[in-house]
This record gives structure tokens, sequence and C-alpha cells, in this order.
């Protein structure tokens, strides 16, 4: 039960370092809102996430130019190690 | 009555520098923190492209910079501005789509618009013309975020999306200079209006994050690997721009939109003797700049256009200048449809009643021909406007030449506005017509067509 538990909650975690980016303070000149900007972090975060799983996927079955699945690859080294 | 002269104050929210229209000229500054930035993109090749396509204003270095480091900058006036609360609904959808074009392209160039609103739009005829040259910024890379997004979003989007969904007039944006909140229209969307898109992104979804955070939640950016954060804001903005595909629609018919086509009290002789004898008064005089008042659909604003003048048509009515908006836009006519009511003209608007001029300050003597078919009878009887009025107003429109249409008291649409009040207007007759003109204008031509009704080419005296 507890490794179970354990298990879930690692999983949970790689989710979240996954879709997680560092957080930093706006600096906006209009106002940038706050349903409005949470929906669009949100989307961003996932659509973040996708991006680079979509890479994963495709260096995993050798698509993709070299250049592109090497920046690709960069990106998700540097989104997964940002603090959540 | 009007002021004759423009009375807009300089501009004071954006933290770059500031603009003034003096005369014919529009002076910006910019501070000097701004300059360089400013200055790279105006030399870009976006910048040039933009320009020579006639999507963003002109711009010139006007001199140095001034004693306090600012750097002058000079653009060409737009002939007649109007405002969002003025455009048809087609001009709203191309200046959202101009907006988002021109982000598209910055990003792509390490740039982004740092704010979205109508106001950086104008029109020259039908073209939406991006005018805030220091709207633009440095894209910070690692950002995936566009902070003027939900400005774009309460502006452009929420306006239009009440406007179809609502049939919250697009005119209401006069008193909303930052548009809506999602909250403004969820409590008015039915259910299943509210879980379908694009209402589900615009409204719902921003709405229920909000009430579960709480309004002071914002005020933050990610940061991602330049690579994902680009392509990441590049999506951000795909998804607005399918949003704003999805708030496209038809207009409905309305009393007007099809009056050019059902003018019963007009057979194919009488529209053809009206059109030759508006097109050689037309070609006759030459005029650059025509300002056509109760346009409708724009038979005549066009038939002025193709003669080469430069028109702003206005009519009350929202399908019938809808119509003639995307006629000229897709026949690339420099006609400029405009909802606009001579009767109750477009208040001046802002800070102090001076950000935005009212519609006549913005039209006294901006014109060498105004146009008056079809409207007299309107101005006088719907909106009791005594006939030395009408003319006063003409001779505070044109510089010079009138196209007028008198329409007797013996026309069914005539009769059809008086519904029994004869005696109040009985004494509206064209010796009546004639004599207020008189007061300003010379009768140059005169031509009555079989249906009764008369044209005059008028010249002011």
């Amino acid at each position: 039960m507890f490794k179970r538990s354990v298990l879930y909650l690692l999983g949970l975690l790689q989710v979240v370092v996954f879709l997680a980016a560092a957080v930093k303070p706006a600096h906006a000149y209009v106002d940038p809102g706050s349903g409005l900007l949470a929906f669009q972090v949100g989307g961003s975060m996932l659509a973040g996430a996708l991006f680079v799983l979509r890479a994963k996927i495709r260096k995993l079955f050798g698509r993709g130019s070299t250049a592109k699945t090497e920046a690709e690859g960069q990106s998700e080294t540097r989104t997964s190690g940002l603090p959540g | 009555m009007m002021a004759g002269a423009l009375a807009a104050i300089e501009t004071f929210r954006d933290p770059a520098g500031s603009l003034r229209v003096e005369g014919e000229r529009v002076r910006r500054r910019v501070r000097p923190r701004y300059a360089r930035a400013a200055l790279d993109f105006l030399e870009s090749d976006l910048a040039r492209e933009w320009v020579s396509k006639g999507q963003l204003i002109a711009t010139t270095v006007a001199g140095g910079r001034d004693r306090d480091g600012e750097l002058l900058l000079e653009h060409p006036r737009i002939f007649f501005p109007s405002y969002p609360w003025e455009w048809t609904p087609g001009a709203w959808v191309a200046a959202a789509e101009l907006t988002l074009d021109f982000c598209e392209n910055l990003v792509g160039r390490g740039l982004i618009l740092k704010d979205a609103t109508p106001l950086n739009v104008l029109f020259e005829g039908p073209r939406p013309v991006f005018v805030d040259v220091l709207s633009i910024e440095k894209r910070d890379p690692e950002n995936p975020l566009w902070m003027a997004y939900a400005q774009f979003v309460r502006t452009f989007l929420l306006p239009l999306a009440a406007y179809r969904y609502l049939g919250w007039p697009l005119a209401a944006s006069l008193q909303r200079r930052d548009g809506y909140q999602p909250g403004d229209l969820y409590p008015h969307l039915s259910f299943i209006q509210r879980w379908r898109q694009p209402l589900r992104t615009l409204v719902t979804m921003p709405h229920l994050l909000e009430k579960k955070q709480g309004k002071a939640a914002g005020g933050m950016k990610l940061a991602q690997d330049p690579a994902v954060a680009e392509a990441v804001l590049k999506r951000n903005l795909r998804r607005l721009r399918a949003a704003l595909e999805a708030l496209k629609g038809e207009e409905r018919e309305s009393q007007w939109s099809e009056y050019a086509a059902s003018a019963d009290h007009y057979t194919t002789n009488d529209h053809e003797q009206k059109k030759t004898f508006v097109r050689r008064a037309l070609v006759e005089i030459g005029p650059q700049h025509v300002l056509d008042l109760g346009a409708n659909t724009g038979v005549y604003s066009r038939l002025a256009a193709s003669v080469g003048a430069s028109v702003v048509a206005w009519d009350t009515d929202l399908t019938a200048s809808e119509r003639n908006w995307h006629q000229a836009s897709e026949e690339r006519r420099e006609v400029q449809a405009v909802i606009a009511d001579a009767a109750r003209p477009t208040p001046a608007a802002g800070w102090r009643n001076a950000e935005s001029l009212g519609l006549l300050d913005r039209a006294y003597q901006r014109f060498d021909c105004v146009m008056m078919l079809g409207l007299v009878h309107h101005l006088l009887i719907s909106d009791q406007i005594p006939i030395g009025e009408v003319a006063g107003l003409l001779r505070d429109l044109t510089t010079r030449w009138a196209i007028v249409e008198w329409i007797p008291a013996s026309d069914p649409r005539f009769a059809e506005l008086v519904r029994g009040r004869e005696e109040i207007y009985g004494h509206l007759d064209e010796a009546a017509f004639v004599t207020a003109m008189e007061r300003y204008f010379v009768s140059v031509q005169k031509e009555r067509l079989k249906n009764g009704r008369a044209l005059y080419l008028l010249e002011r005296r």
C-alpha cells in the first residue's frame, strides 16, 4: 500500500515537474487580467509539455531533423529542471 | 456647434511616449529610454515591408533628439479617423486580424506587441492600418505568454462575442475603453453557450479561474526554453485566431440593407437617371474627398470612388454599412464605411472628453464634396431637424460642393414618414428647400427624375 502511494506520488510529481516552468513576476504595460492570464498560463504549460513530449516521441522513432531534435531535447531538460 | 478645430489632447497612457495631432501633422515623442528600440524597429525590414503594404503607419524621424533626449517622430494624418464604436463588425474582425498578423510577424523576430486594442488601428478606406509604433517591444525569449493576450480578448473578442451571442451593440465600446471582462458576459449566457467554443475559452474557463483564485492573482509569467516558449506563444496566437474566426458571422437583413434592391418608388430608368446625374457631376467637379451621408449599402459611395475620390460613407444602419464595408473591401474601393448618424453624431469621449473627437469635429471642412442622396426627408421628418439646419450642416462639412436629392411631399417614402402629420410638414416644399440651400450655396445643376425627385449640384458661395 505504502509502496503504491509512493509510486503515485512520484508519478504526480513527475507530471508537475514536467508541466511546471519558472514563475516570475510580470512587467506588463496593460492589465494582464487574472482569469484570462491563469487560463493562458495553464494552456501554455500544457502546450509546452506536449511540445516536449512530441519531440521525445519523434526522437524515439528517429523522426525530425537533427538540429530540431537537439533544440527540443534541450528544451525538455530546461523545462523539466525548473522549480515548480 | 462645431469647434472647427481638433481639440484632442496629447496621449498620456503609454510610458514609452505620447502623440499629438497638429494640423495635418501627427507628432510623436518617444522617451529617451525607449528611443533606441523604436528606431531599431522602424529601421527593420519588417517595418519597411508593413509600411509599403499600407498596414503600418509611415513614420519619419523629425530631426534629432530634443533637449530632454526625447526622439521626435512624425506620421501622416489619417484623413478621417473612425473609432471602434463606429466600425462595422467586419471592420472589427479586420482590425483584430491585422493585430494578430502583426504580432505573429513580430514574434518571429524577437519582438512582440505590448498592447492589443482596437484603438491601435485606424482605417484608410476599407483597409486597417496599425498606427501605434510604440506598441512594439523586445520579447523575453523565455516567456511563452503574451502579456496583451487578456487585453486582446477583452477589447476585441469579448465585444464581438457579446455582439454575436447576446446582441450587445459594438457601439457600446464607446463607454468601455478596456472592453468586457469574462464575468460581464458569463451570467447572460445559456448553459450550452458557456460550454461551447469559442465561449468556453473566452468566457467560461477564465471566469471560473478568476472566481477560484481571486482577481489579484495575475502578474506572473512563465519561463521556458526559448524554442518551446516561441512555439507555445505562436500556438496561443493561433488559438486566438481560431476564436476570432468562430466569431465571424453573417449579418441579418435590416430595414435598409435591401433598400437599393427593393426601392419600388424607383424604376430602373429613375435609378439610371440618378446615377448618370451623380456620375456626371462627380466627373465634372473631380472631388478628392467625398462624404456620403446616408450612404446605405454604398452604391453612390462606390460610384464616387470609381471616379477617383476617396470616400467616407456614413449610415446609421449596421447591416447596410457592413455590406458597404465588405463590398469596398472585396473590390478594393477607397470607401470607408462608418456607422454614424448625422442627426445624433458620435460624441467626444475619454478623459476630459478629449481623447476621442466627436464625429462632426473630425469631419468639419474635411471634404470637398458632400453627397446627401435620399436623406433630407429623413432628417426633416424622422429627426425633426429644420431645413435651415440641414443646409448649415452641409456648409460645415463641405469646402465646396454638395450633391443633394430633394424628395417631394408627393413621394411615397415622404408620405410614409409623415404618417398623419401633414399639417406640421405641409410647408416643406422644394421652394423652402431651395431657399434654405441658397443661403450658403449656389445651384449649379438641377435635374428632375421621372418619379418627381430632384437632384441638385450645389457650390458654396
